[in-house]
């Protein structure tokens, strides 16, 4: 087996709430090496996006450490971790987040700009070069709004990618586009994992998850591997519980 | 780096052209104020500065006269080596100042104007010299003059042309009053203020020979002093006064002192633009608080876009530039348009107040320190503006950026949600009022912003009402039109009857004498004695006064009045602690002696009135040993004579004495009213468009701020549509909205516009007559502007509110 990329150990989340302390994350342990693809799944609520801002340093754990390449994210300071997610980390939303005044070129310019990456006269060479292996080259001076979803998602991925980060993360990246594009997405993904990224993403698309190599299932708070029969077993038993409530309803 | 900084700040500022538009426009006019209004004060000063030589202005200036019909006047060089040995007194110089007659050779009627001539001759000037602009100076005997550049202007009169000029001199009964052709020998500059009442367009200068020639005048009518030092001439003036009136047949009349180191033209347009300034200022200050709405408006929409951006790698202080960048980005766009517009306009309004302050702007100028001034804070004001919620803004976190759902915790809490929720009202007002309480912050700086426009708006309203009552209350109490001076003493009762003889339309001619005197122990409020005050004489024994005397305390002076009775203003009875029944002592024109107060008026110039023979008796205005009046108050049969028909009688009246031999100086109060009432209006009008100009920045911020409820509340409104709510209440709930802050503003522009006024009457040294008086026409026409614009402002966002469709709103989601 590969060497460990990331390393969650003892991960704990706990929100405070007016109804008492609740424990979404308790005590997550992980290993995931270079290059590989995963997908994480769960139910609504069981801390899939919690979770995934550990990993990006959104948000901080409670207690448990994160290690990402040698950093221990959960430690550093705010500033730092700022700089590190730039250079490191390519983050893909629900909602492709583009900004909407700026062109799209311009906004997978952003980042580069923001870490100071590669030469500034290359930037826009590179951008365009994303865009184009996105094949939506020819959008790249309309401003987003005037493109549709899956393809503000690819320039969302062309965005992520700017920096040529070691860590892929989106959180339902899929969730706002139709089959076909979803699949682009996901084959995108693939294709960044055989060349060495590192690969996350949520899903609920169990059709899309099926062809991912590594599923890990968040549930009551802890975390483990899980099977693609395992998972699709779940489902059913989710969909029966469903037709039940509808029978007696 | 810099460049995504960049490209964000224009994407953002031209992707809400509407919203750039509003907030730079109203930087644009405080900038455009701001500029232009200081151009105008320092393009005047440093005209003024450049033109006036501090050295060569004179500390006292004195008004000369004789009695008597045949005097025997020391020479020129006698009288001026006896005013040049008393003490303190460096260069003394005397003046003829006398009417001139004059037309272009071939047209028809004489214009008035005035004849000017210096002892000294006119090259050698050493107090408030004239500038040769072209030409020479003219030779004496030769029948040569020079005009002021103004006439030459207002006549287009070169180097060589003729004018005719009437030899009053030489005009008696049976001769007529003959003529002369007399040819321009140059064009002069005089920048100092010569003598009061002497319009430089239409002044000529001669030499004193000939200015005697053409006026028949022999001695000096005015007598000009610089002393080693102010402080000296304060000290000495009176003592001159004494010297003169005892040792020489002169009688000085009047006599001011002057601190060249604060000369009155200077000061005055330095205080004029700036107070003008500091408003064009408080323009741009409250197009600030557009800004921080506006910005933080921004920071708020765009609280998700923060947070990717700092996903992408952004750093806090990325986000601060960005965000200041964009307020940066109103100023650039509302500061070169206002600089570059504000050039020329603050040259044409120097150009334009020139006149009023008595200088010339011919050449364009700029003023640069104006220029670095409107930049500076034009894009200061924004910027500092912005720091709050940008910085709130680079504080956001992505987490919090990213699981915003924009709903306010506190909505519907609070005791005034509570107290609206209570209101037996219509849902539209309920939901006006309550969108006024939740975007408070918001909407308290658009309320300041209208509360400081309504405050300057009523405030100067406040201020214009006190100088009408003040101008009104002194022009009510002079019953008459016409002052007459002669130049030599007459027998008043020979002039009185040939004027009732041949004139038509004199209701009556009375007696009249003029003095500037001193009261011991009187201050002026102004600071300091050095104005004196006048002690007017008129005849008591006639059923028609010439003075409307307003008496707070005493009687009038009446037949039967005690010769020494004396009436004095409320300013002097407070300086001085006295009342009616005390006495004072007076001294002026070599006398001094005690009066008896019997009245004490409310006049708002500190002045005194007399029995006009006691002052004659008092200054030496005497014929043939008997008191005597030096001048004649005339007052016309028709009610309120306008300026014009009043110069027809003066002409009639001139004419008549001129045929007689009498040559005089006529005083139009009428015209003298208008003059003063088109200078306050046209202050007036500078002050209210400058009130104006704020208001207008007061109302683009509510229209930005209630277009900014307008679009933020687009998903309520689409859920109050699609619920069945027509347009008209949902433009009513918006539409109160404005009201509401509107009229708040209304409340706290109160005591700002009183405040207010308060200062500009204190920064323009109107002086102690224009105490402020808070008229309550002053709150009622600032109420009725603050609804007109808080409609109008509102009106906009309103209707366009109600004209969303629930299609139009749901394409935003
Ligand atoms: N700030 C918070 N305070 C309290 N509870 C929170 C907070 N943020 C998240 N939660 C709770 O934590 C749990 C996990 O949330 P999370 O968003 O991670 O779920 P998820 O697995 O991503 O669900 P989904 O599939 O619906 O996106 C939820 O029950 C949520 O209500
Ligand atoms: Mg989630």
């Amino acid at each position: 087996m590969a060497e460990s990329f990331i390393t969650v150990s003892n991960l704990v989340k706990t929100y405070q709430t007016p109804a008492g302390p609740l424990n979404i994350l308790r005590g997550i342990n992980l290993d995931i090496c270079k290059g590989d693809f995963v997908a994480l799944i769960g139910p609504s609520g069981s801390g899939k996006t919690t979770f995934l801002n550990m990993l990006t340093a959104i948000d901080t754990p409670t207690s448990g450490e994160i290690t990402i390449g040698g950093v221990n994210i959960t430690q550093a300071k705010p500033r730092k971790l700022t700089k590190w997610r730039a250079r490191n980390v390519g983050i893909v939303f629900q909602f492709f987040q583009l900004l909407p005044t700026i062109s799209v070129a311009d906004n997978v310019i952003a980042p580069m700009d923001f870490a100071n990456v590669w030469k500034s006269g290359e930037r826009r060479g590179r951008a365009l070069k994303l865009l184009g292996y996105f094949g939506i080259q020819d959008q790249a001076y309309k401003t987003p709004d005037m493109l549709s979803g899956g393809q503000q998602q690819r320039v969302a991925l062309a965005r992520a990618l700017a920096n040529n980060p070691a860590l892929v993360i989106g959180d339902e990246p899929t969730g706002n586009l139709d089959r076909m594009s979803a699949r682009n997405v996901f084959d995108a993904f693939r294709r960044l994992s055989e060349r060495g990224t590192t690969v996350i993403i949520v899903t609920h698309d169990r059709e899309l998850v099926r062809d991912v190599p590594k599923v890990f299932e968040i549930n009551d708070g802890l975390i483990g591997q899980t099977t693609l029969e395992a998972a699709a077993r779940r489902r059913t038993q989710e969909l029966q519980a469903l037709r039940q409530m509808q029978v007696f309803s | 780096m810099l460049k995504t900084r960049t490209r964000k700040i224009w994407g953002d500022i031209l992707s809400r052209k509407g919203r750039t538009a509003l907030v730079s426009m109203s930087i644009f006019i405080g900038v455009l104020g701001v500029v232009t209004l200081f151009s105008m004060g320092d393009i005047l000063v440093s005209r003024l500065e450049h033109d006036i030589q501090k050295d060569k202005l004179s500390m006292v200036k004195m008004g000369l006269t004789t009695s008597e019909s045949e005097v025997v006047l020391p020479s020129g060089d006698e009288f001026l080596q006896l005013v040049s040995a008393q003490p303190g007194v460096e260069t003394a110089d005397g003046q003829i100042t006398s009417q001139l007659y004059f037309k272009e050779p071939g047209s028809d009627d004489f214009d008035q104007g005035s004849l000017i001539a210096y002892f000294t001759p006119m090259n050698e000037l050493q107090l408030e010299p004239l500038q040769l602009v072209e030409g020479d100076y003219p030779a004496a005997g030769s029948k040569q003059l020079t005009v002021e550049r103004r006439m030459a202007d207002t006549y287009d009169l070169k180097v060589g042309d003729a004018l005719a000029l009437r030899m009053v001199s030489q005009a008696g009964e049976g001769i007529g009053i003959p003529e002369e052709t007399w040819t321009i020998s140059g064009i002069v500059f005089q920048p100092y203020t010569v003598v009061d009442n002497v319009k430089m367009s239409s002044t000529v200068f001669t030499t004193f020979e000939d200015a005697q020639y053409i006026s028949g005048v022999q001695g000096f009518t005015n007598l000009q002093i610089r002393y080693t030092d102010y402080e000296t001439a304060q000290a000495e003036s009176s003592h001159l006064t004494n010297v003169i009136s005892t040792e020489t047949p002169y009688i000085p009349y009047i006599s001011f002192v002057f601190d060249p180191d604060e000369n009155e033209q200077i000061s005055e347009a330095a205080n004029i633009s700036s107070v003008l300034g500091i408003l064009g200022i408080v323009a741009l200050v409250v197009s600030g608080f557009l800004v921080v709405n506006v910005v933080n408006s921004i920071v708020i929409e765009q609280k998700r876009q923060i947070g990717v951006m700092k996903s992408l790698g952004a750093t806090g202080w990325d986000n601060v530039v960005i965000y200041a960048g964009i307020a940066l980005g109103y100023g650039l766009l509302g500061v070169v348009p206002g600089v570059l517009l504000g050039i020329p306009a603050g040259y044409f309004a120097a150009k334009g107040m020139a006149g009023n302050m008595n200088t010339i702007v011919d050449k364009f100028d700029f003023s640069a320190t104006s220029i670095m001034m409107g930049v500076v804070i034009g894009l200061a004001v924004p910027v500092l503006a912005a720091l709050i919620p940008v910085f709130n803004g680079s504080r956001v976190k992505i987490l919090d950026a990213m699981t915003d759902l924009g709903i306010d915790s506190s909505y519907g809490k609070g005791f005034f949600a509570r107290l609206v929720g209570r209101l037996p009202l219509p849902v539209t007002i309920r939901q006006g009022l309550s969108n006024v309480s939740q975007k408070k912050g918001r909407l308290a700086f658009t309320m300041i912003t209208l509360a400081i426009a309504a405050g300057a708006f009523m405030g100067i309203f406040a201020l214009f009402s006190s100088v009408d009552r003040v101008l009104d209350n002194t022009f009510d109490t002079y019953n008459v039109e016409i002052l007459v001076q002669p130049d030599q003493q007459q027998d008043f009762a020979t002039v009185r009857r040939l004027i009732e003889d041949h004139i038509e339309g004199i209701q009556f001619v009375q007696p009249h004498n003029g003095l500037q005197v001193e009261i011991e122990g009187y201050e002026s409020a102004e600071g300091g004695a050095d104005y004196g005050v006048s002690v007017e004489g008129y005849d008591p024994d006639t059923p028609l006064s010439p003075f409307l005397i307003d008496l707070k305390d005493g009687v009038q002076l009446s037949e039967s009045s005690d010769p020494n009775a004396i009436i004095i203003t409320l300013g002097i009875a407070d300086s001085l602690g006295k009342g009616v029944g005390d006495t004072m002592v007076i001294t002026g024109a070599g006398s001094k002696r005690e009066v008896t107060i019997v009245g004490v008026s409310t006049f708002p110039f500190d002045g005194t009135w007399m029995r006009w023979d006691t002052v004659a008796e008092f200054a030496g205005y005497t014929l043939n040993g008997q008191p005597a009046a030096r001048n004649l108050l005339i007052k016309l049969d028709e009610d309120d004579p306008t300026a014009a028909e009043t110069a027809d009688v003066i002409e009639d009246i001139n004419e008549l004495l001129l045929a007689n031999g009498i040559t005089a100086t006529y005083s139009n109060f009428p015209e003298f009213i208008e003059q003063i009432t088109t200078l306050v209006r046209g202050f007036q009008i500078i002050f209210n468009v400058t009130a104006g100009l704020i208001a207008l920045v007061g109302a683009l911020g509510l229209l930005t701020a209630i277009s900014m409820s307008v679009f933020e509340r687009q998903k309520e409104i689409g859920v109050m549509r699609s619920i069945g709510a027509g347009s008209i209440s949902v433009a009513l709930q918006f539409l109160t909205e404005g009201l509401i802050v509107g009229i708040l503003a209304w409340v706290v522009g109160l005591p700002i516009s009183y405040g207010l006024s308060q200062l500009i009457t204190a920064a323009l040294e109107l002086g102690d007559a224009f105490k402020l008086t808070y008229p309550a026409s002053a709150p009622i026409a600032g109420v009725i502007g603050m609804l007109a614009i808080t409609a109008l402002a509102s009106l906009y966002p309103s209707i366009s509110a109600s004209r969303k469709t629930v299609s139009d709103i749901l394409r935003y989601q």
